[in-house]
């Protein structure tokens, strides 16, 4: 082996260095061994060029834009979409959909193949919190209609499908925007930017900061 | 409750959330869908450039986690219990639409037995035998957009294990235990597959860059 690295700094030479470099710049090596290694690293040339080209390709990602998603308009979600996941939640979608049926619903209008399966699966009960729920953040695109907030007749699938589908055609044509200040205005909580702030410092160990 | 009073503010939420939507609260399901969305969509888009499926990924992703909300365990975050929902949701995607949504899953490197219990293991090391060139940081002068799609492309040249290590480690700013969750691996193997990852996507980002070597 033509290593020109040192082989021992005590019992820490750079057999033991070079695993933990990548780890170390990931933030996450406890702090003894980070020491440990720092150390090597101001002794021994060979391992500190190992731990730039690490950093070099490190610095590349960062460059690629982590984080920058809200630059990629096409890779945001529409608005919307929060409060229609919703709703196909509670109507009982599961989300799984068949391969002839995923074709249909590609092969036809977009939202078409998948209200429909949605809908055979609703139950009376569902189909009423439901369209309770609906028609409270949406009121204003809807005629009044004093039989939706009857809970306790509740509609035929029939109806429902109707519904649904004018639900559909109105989220279509809604300006931007204005589903979220539906939901903002029932909202017993913070706002959803303020909660979705608060998720970025998700995910992470308390003890391993970078 | 002790356990609960104990988490950061952002993952007390979640649990509630959580809660509010297993009793019935529509809305409050809504607001994890917000909350998490544009995460979600930032992380699929890595397995299908067309947003028309990125979107149904996403949507089923969060449709799948309202079905099995009851099953959700908090001592992973929400937020990686989605994101392993999303990774394997994409997956399926991709096999239910007969495409194979990276090269082969099952890489001749993996084959080696390099990967597993002994986490940094003989194949790591023996990759590291012999430098190889190192990855210029991107001029300056270069637009991030440019950058962007280098590593895309770069990436999608990857087998999909690789590739999902990098975008959860360098796009997704995750902990290893964070992602060994995700993957349900352990961080040592987390560490030998990024190790590898990194490797992997240096050699292929030189082969069709080599421009960005150093001089
Ligand atoms: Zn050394």
């Amino acid at each position: 082996m033509t290593n020109t690295h040192h082989d021992t700094t005590d019992d820490f030479g750079c057999a033991e260095a070079l695993p933990l470099v990548p780890s170390y710049l990931d933030g996450e090596l406890s702090e003894a061994r980070a020491g440990l290694l720092r150390k090597h690293l101001l002794d021994c040339s060979p391992c500190r060029t190992s731990a730039q080209d690490a950093k070099a390709l490190s610095r590349w990602f960062a460059h690629s834009g982590r984080g920058e998603l809200g630059a990629r308009p096409e890779f945001a979600p529409p608005a919307g979409f929060a409060a229609r996941v919703a709703r196909r939640a509670f109507a009982g979608d599961v989300g799984v959909h068949p391969v002839l049926e995923r074709e249909a619903v590609q092969a036809g209008p977009r939202e078409g193949g998948k209200l429909l399966q949605f809908v055979l699966g609703l139950t009376a009960a569902a189909a009423a919190v439901m369209l309770v729920a609906a028609v409270a953040l949406r009121d204003q695109s809807l005629p009044a209609d004093g039989r939706l907030r009857a809970t306790n007749q509740p509609p035929s699938k029939e109806s429902v499908l109707l519904r649904l589908e004018a639900l559909d055609r109105a989220e279509a044509k809604e300006a931007p925007g204005a589903v979220q200040g539906a939901a903002q205005g029932t909202a017993p909580r913070a706002s959803p930017a303020a909660g979705g702030q608060a998720g970025e410092s998700q995910g992470r160990n308390d003890g391993q900061g970078k | 409750m002790g356990a609960i009073l104990k988490m950061q503010p952002a993952a007390r939420e979640d649990v509630s959330l959580v809660a509010e939507t297993l009793s019935g609260n529509q809305l409050s399901f809504q607001l994890l869908v917000e909350r998490y969305q544009d995460r979600m969509f930032g992380l699929v888009r890595h397995y299908t450039r067309n947003p028309v499926e990125i979107e149904d990924i996403v949507q089923d992703t969060f449709l799948k986690a309202f079905a099995r909300l009851a099953s959700f365990q908090q001592q992973s975050s929400f937020y990686t219990w989605l994101c392993r929902i999303a990774i394997n949701t994409a997956l399926d995607f991709h096999k239910r639409h007969g495409r194979n949504p990276v090269q082969s899953v099952e890489d001749p490197e993996l084959t080696q037995g390099a990967e597993g219990a002994s986490g940094m293991g003989g194949g790591a090391r023996a990759e590291r035998t012999g430098r190889s060139p190192a990855v210029q940081a991107p001029d300056a002068r270069m637009e991030q957009r440019e950058i962007q799609a280098i590593t895309h492309r770069v990436l999608e040249e990857l087998p999909e294990i690789f590739r999902t290590v990098l975008v959860l480690r360098e796009f997704e700013d995750m902990a290893y235990q964070d992602m060994a969750d995700v993957l349900g691996i352990s961080i040592g193997t987390v560490e030998s597959r990024l190790f590898r990852a990194r490797a992997r996507f240096k050699e292929k980002l030189l082969q069709l860059h080599p421009e960005f070597g150093e001089n």
